[in-house]
């Protein structure tokens, strides 16, 4: 039951001043059953000339807000103290036939699986080809029970590629991960995403933090941390599991989650438009601790 | 043949008219739509339109009335379903695929509410006569229904060409349901607590190179509410704003002729940065409501069409009145059996859009393709069979339509309907769809559906007739509601103004290119041009770098280069081009007059044969049509800011023009005096002051006088300081440029200076010269050229510029794997 406290900051540094600027945030805390928010601050500078707080189809909240005075620059900073839990995964060999989530979820006749069917298909960012789909029936084998399944899918994913920063764009589809077989969490959770759906099976895009470890004998480095992304997907009669293909874990207690959505795209942290500004450059730091 | 009878009335009663006197009418039609042509944007013309209504009775129109005005309401039921409570699903009614694999269907929609919970305020049905005489419905259009601008022109020239027809036959008019449409655009900002007169109605139209533009500036000038694109939009605070000359007005209601997609970057994930950064949290704020409500496109999915009797009964508790063509889903298995099993019976269709592709995909008509097509549409359906529905082709009546002659041809008929607070109205007419047939064997598959006009198919009106004599009524002159006089003009927005002052600049541009031009062309078709001393300086005055290689070996060509060759980047092609596309976009600003001749600016025949004389002929028509539509804005054009900025425009652009013809013409002064008294004759015909030099100096000319005349001369309107004059003129009604202000504006300031040096000049100073070379001529010619390309760019940045807008930024950790 660990305790973390999450800084996060983001800072845009403008060339030019910035005439306005639009934003919308993923980043306010929601309320989910392994989790609890002790506390959460945000702190935007300059001071939006006005926000919003909504409520997204994925119960995501989100904030929108615009800074309409001139600005060269912009920073974000959340600050947020969580319990964090672990949650019971559900056991081999003893969830249901896979064929039978897609077909149930063909036709939902309830809140849930209705809310389950709307990971099922393809998404902006998680499309999907044979190849993808190909991938995934490797594992998803005839009447295979779909926690198995899926979890075979996530450890292949994370033997079969290779953590690379800095040789992905954001959205790079599915299919190109599993052609270049490098990439970073965003990647692997896309690829995790698209295999899944290609089936139409339940899957979602789960945004938030992972605590890590320093190197033995090094000192933790502040602000080293990352944001960090993996994969939920729905099993009837359990409910939604955590899985993160770029750890091949399941997902625990330091997985501290912030948001979810079909994709990245449902989800990005924080996204804007500016008026002005020319080039910037962008610092985001992040840090996870351990309180207790 | 079998056609229906209401069609065969009408033709007798004009079998009655002789040849002469129809050809007669369908001319009158033709110079009606011409007037207002809308679809030059679409390459063709409005020739498309037949000159004989369809026909529907009283009795049929009572069900097609109903139908329609159902479907309007059903489909509003279902969007307020699938963006609220999603019942229909959440009871097992539909497949989920229907809005989770939709691309159409809008995550960030959900939970939003439009005002008074309507979400389709315009919708549109396309529907068939059956051989039977039954309708049946082949399409919705429920997100930004094409067409109501069209069938407003058509009446518009249908029934000016056959008034007495019109009358007699009680025709039920159009005008009442604009009413209505307006009223309920009206009606949804005053319940969102819209301050009245301040905020207002906006139609937002598409871009200027959509085929559906033309259209939206006929709807924004009928209702008589602004025309403003994207670009026009200011959201400061979660309120959105008009961006005009006189400052940011309040908008209300935004009646938007762009697609969801197309609305908000910052939530729609486009990442180009198009459209009103944040409008999709004033709407959430309850700041602005917009028609149709975003999110409608999903309405359109093809594959709801199966589902509608269902939904009708289960959302309406009504039986759906109107059927659709049968359509199968073949994500459903023994549906697929059904369809494959004789697969020449159906048309195939995406069940959904394709994702970034606005347009609707072409549907395929098995039977009409090549074996080859057939196959790999086969092989396409196998691979993924819930991405495909299948339309039953149908046998449809045949109308008859002219060409000549009464000739068959298959007809849609698109109706219009609209939802209010109030309750749904259909439109008593709408635009007919043909395509002429050559067998008797019509489907489905070859009624048009798509939206434009193209080669193949034509517009027709469609009158519904009424039983009892129908009221007068026009929208143009709303009956009981005084007008007060008033001189403003309304507003301007800053995206008018800059294409009206590029307009002017455009203007003077091909104004001075064309006098060149003829210059050059004048003395090349002269046999002893080689001996002519002044035309190297003509050319080089005229044509720009990329011609000049080709000077000297072939002057002629590189004439022609420059006129014609659309290519040529500094060429008079592409002036004429532009001057072309800003009447275009200004259609909705400009008379119909201007418009007119400004849409076929510089299109004249191209000359044939060879030789510099040929191009003559052609540089007049160039020349003419700018004296036409000088005279044609002077003319027609209020003195309001419209006028203002199309007239700094071409001031600007014309002294500077001219300043530049002096240096290139006068900057030497050559020893032999033939050659400096031929010079002086080309500025003087190339500046157009000829004639008053003339008659003010008799025939001898001498440079002293010919720098007055068109520099310093106010009284000549060529000259440079006249158009200073002018601009100062023009400049002192600009918003925050009052004159009467004891401190000047930075603006004023830089116009006194240029007028001040232009009238101190010593003229006799500037044409002395040193080592043949008029320097002090020189010196302030520059200095001229300057100071008026810097009043140009203090009005961009006054009035005019937009300040770039980048595109959507992710802040994200995979950015910066450095830090």
């Amino acid at each position: 039951m660990p305790i973390y406290q999450v800084d996060h900051e983001t800072v845009y540094d403008y060339r030019l001043p910035v005439l306005y600027s639009n934003h919308l945030a993923h980043m306010l805390p929601r309320t989910v059953s392994r989790q609890n928010w002790i506390s959460h601050s945000i702190k935007v500078d300059p001071n939006p000339t006005i926000q919003q707080e909504r409520l997204d189809i994925f119960g995501n909240r989100v904030l929108a807000f615009s800074i309409e005075q001139e600005h060269t620059l912009f920073r974000f900073k959340t600050t947020g103290i969580v319990d964090v839990q672990e949650e019971k995964p559900p056991k081999q060999g003893e969830t249901m036939k896979w064929e039978d989530v897609t077909k149930l979820l063909e036709r939902p006749t309830s809140d849930e699986t209705l809310d389950a069917a709307m990971y099922a298909y393809a998404s902006p960012f998680a499309k999907f080809d044979e190849s993808v789909r190909n991938y995934a029936l490797e594992s998803f084998e005839q009447d295979r029970p779909i926690f198995d399944a899926a979890y075979e899918l996530m450890t292949r994913i994370y033997t079969d590629c290779k953590y690379t920063p800095g040789v992905t764009r954001i959205g790079a589809q599915p299919q190109e991960i599993l052609r270049g077989r490098k990439g970073v969490c965003q990647d692997f959770a896309h690829l995790m995403i698209g295999c899944m759906r290609s089936l139409h099976l339940p899957c979602r895009y789960v945004s938030g933090y992972l605590r890590t470890h320093p190197c033995e004998g090094q000192p933790k480095l502040v602000g080293a941390d990352a944001t960090h992304a993996w994969v939920s997907t729905y099993i009837p009669g359990h409910g939604w599991v955590e899985l993160d293909p770029t750890n091949n874990v399941l997902g625990g207690n330091e997985h501290i989650i912030l948001a979810w959505g079909r994709d990245f795209g449902d989800v990005s942290p924080l996204k804007g438009v500016i008026t002005g500004g020319g080039e910037h450059t962008l610092k985001v730091s992040v840090n996870v601790d351990v309180k207790e | 043949m079998e056609c229906v009878k209401t069609d065969d009335t009408f033709i007798k009663s004009i079998s009655a008219l002789s040849k002469v006197e129809f050809e007669h009418r369908c001319r009158r039609l033709h110079n009606v739509l011409d007037e207002n042509d809308l679809s030059s944007s679409m390459g063709g013309n409005h020739k498309g339109t037949d000159p004989i209504p369809l026909l529907i009775t009283a009795e049929e129109w009572k069900t097609l009335e109903a139908g329609v005005a159902q479907r309007a309401r059903l489909f509003n039921a279902l969007a307020n379903d699938i963006y609220g409570e999603q019942r229909l699903w959440k009871n097992g009614k539909l497949p989920a695929a229907l809005l989770f694999a939709n691309p159409d269907f809008l995550q960030v929609v959900w939970n939003v509410h439009p005002v008074g919970g309507i979400f389709v305020n315009l919708t549109s049905t396309d529907v068939a006569r059956l051989k039977d005489g039954s309708f049946v419905a082949i399409s919705d259009h429920l997100q930004v229904p094409d067409g109501l601008g069209r069938a407003l022109e058509n009446r518009i020239g249908v029934s000016r060409a056959f008034p007495e027809l019109f009358r007699s036959m009680q025709t039920e008019r159009l005008a009442g349901f604009f009413k209505k449409l307006m009223d309920g655009l009206n009606a949804m900002h005053k319940n969102i607590g819209g301050e009245g007169e301040t905020s207002k109605v906006v139609l937002l139209a598409s871009s200027p190179d959509n085929p559906r533009r033309a259209e939206d500036a006929v709807i924004a000038r009928y209702l008589g509410i602004p025309l403003v694109e994207n670009d026009d939009l200011a959201i400061r605070n979660m309120q959105v704003y008009m961006k005009t000359l006189m400052g940011l007005k309040k908008i209300g209601t935004i009646f938007r002729r762009v697609e969801d997609g197309m609305c908000d970057p910052l939530e729609l994930r486009i990442d180009s940065g198009e459209g009103a950064v944040g409008l999709i949290s004033s709407v959430r704020a309850g700041n602005v409501a917009i028609a149709n409500f975003l999110g409608t496109g999903v309405l359109e999915t093809p594959m709801f069409k199966m589902f509608l009797p269902e939904i009708c009964r289960e959302l309406l508790g009504e039986e759906l009145l109107l059927r659709d063509v049968e359509t199968l889903w073949l994500g459903n298995a023994t549906d697929a059996e059904r369809v494959l099993a004789e697969p020449e019976k159906w048309i195939f269709k995406k069940a959904f859009r394709d994702e970034g592709n606005f347009k609707e995909v072409e549907p395929k008509a098995f039977a009409t393709m090549t074996n080859t097509a057939q196959l790999a549409l086969l092989q396409a359906v196998d691979s993924a069979p819930d991405q495909w529905v299948a339309e039953r082709s149908m046998e449809v009546s045949t109308v008859y339509a002219y060409r000549g002659e009464f000739t068959p041809a298959v007809s849609l008929m698109r109706f219009f309907a609209v939802n209010t607070t109030k309750g749904t109205s259909v439109m008593p007419g709408g635009l007919g769809i043909f395509k002429f047939t050559e067998s008797n064997a019509t489907s489905a598959a070859s009624v048009p559906t798509g939206c434009t006009v193209s080669e193949e198919l034509g517009e027709k009106d469609i009158w519904v007739l009424s039983e009892n004599p129908v009221a007068n009524f026009s929208l143009l002159a709303p009956a009981g509601q005084a007008i007060t006089p008033s001189r403003a003009g309304g507003d301007l927005p800053s995206r008018a103004a800059e294409n009206l002052f590029r307009l002017g600049r455009a203007l003077s541009s091909s104004n001075m290119m064309a006098r060149i031009a003829r210059g050059i062309a004048v003395r090349l078709s002269d046999e002893s041009w080689m001996d002519m001393p002044e035309l190297p300086w003509i050319l080089k005055a005229g044509l720009t770098d990329e011609s000049q290689s080709r000077l000297a070996q072939d002057p002629e060509n590189a004439l022609r280069y420059f006129i014609l060759r659309k290519d040529n980047k500094n060429g008079m092609q592409c002036v004429l081009t532009e001057i072309r596309e800003l009447g275009m976009q200004l259609r909705d600003r400009i008379s119909e007059d201007l418009w007119l001749y400004l849409n076929g600016f510089g299109i004249a025949e191209v000359p044939a044969g060879t030789g510099a004389a040929a191009l003559l002929p052609y540089l007049k028509e160039v020349l003419s049509d700018s004296a036409a539509v000088a005279g044609l804005a002077a003319d027609s054009m209020t003195r309001g800011h419209e006028w203002r900025f199309l007239e700094l425009g071409r001031e600007i652009e014309c002294a500077i023009r001219t300043l530049r013809l002096v240096k290139s013409l006068l900057y030497t002064a050559p020893t032999d005096e033939m050659t400096n008294l031929r010079l002086l004759q080309a500025v003087l015909e190339i500046g157009d002051g000829l004639m008053t030099y003339h008659r003010r100096y008799g025939g001898r000319l001498q440079v002293v006088p010919v720098i007055d005349l068109l520099l310093s001369d106010e009284s000549n309107p060529r000259s440079v300081a006249y158009q200073v004059a002018k601009l100062r003129k023009a400049a002192k009604h600009l918003p925050g440029n009052d004159q009467s202000e004891t401190t000047f504006s930075p603006l004023d300031r830089e116009l006194m200076r240029v007028l001040a040096e232009l009238r101190l000049a010593n003229i006799e100073q500037l044409a002395e010269t040193i080592e043949n070379k008029r320097e002090n001529l020189i010196k302030l010619v520059d200095a001229q050229i300057n100071s008026i390309e810097r009043i140009a760019e203090i009005v961009n940045r006054l009035y005019l510029s937009h300040a770039p807008r980048a595109g959507v930024f992710h802040a994200t950790t995979t950015d910066v794997s450095e830090v």
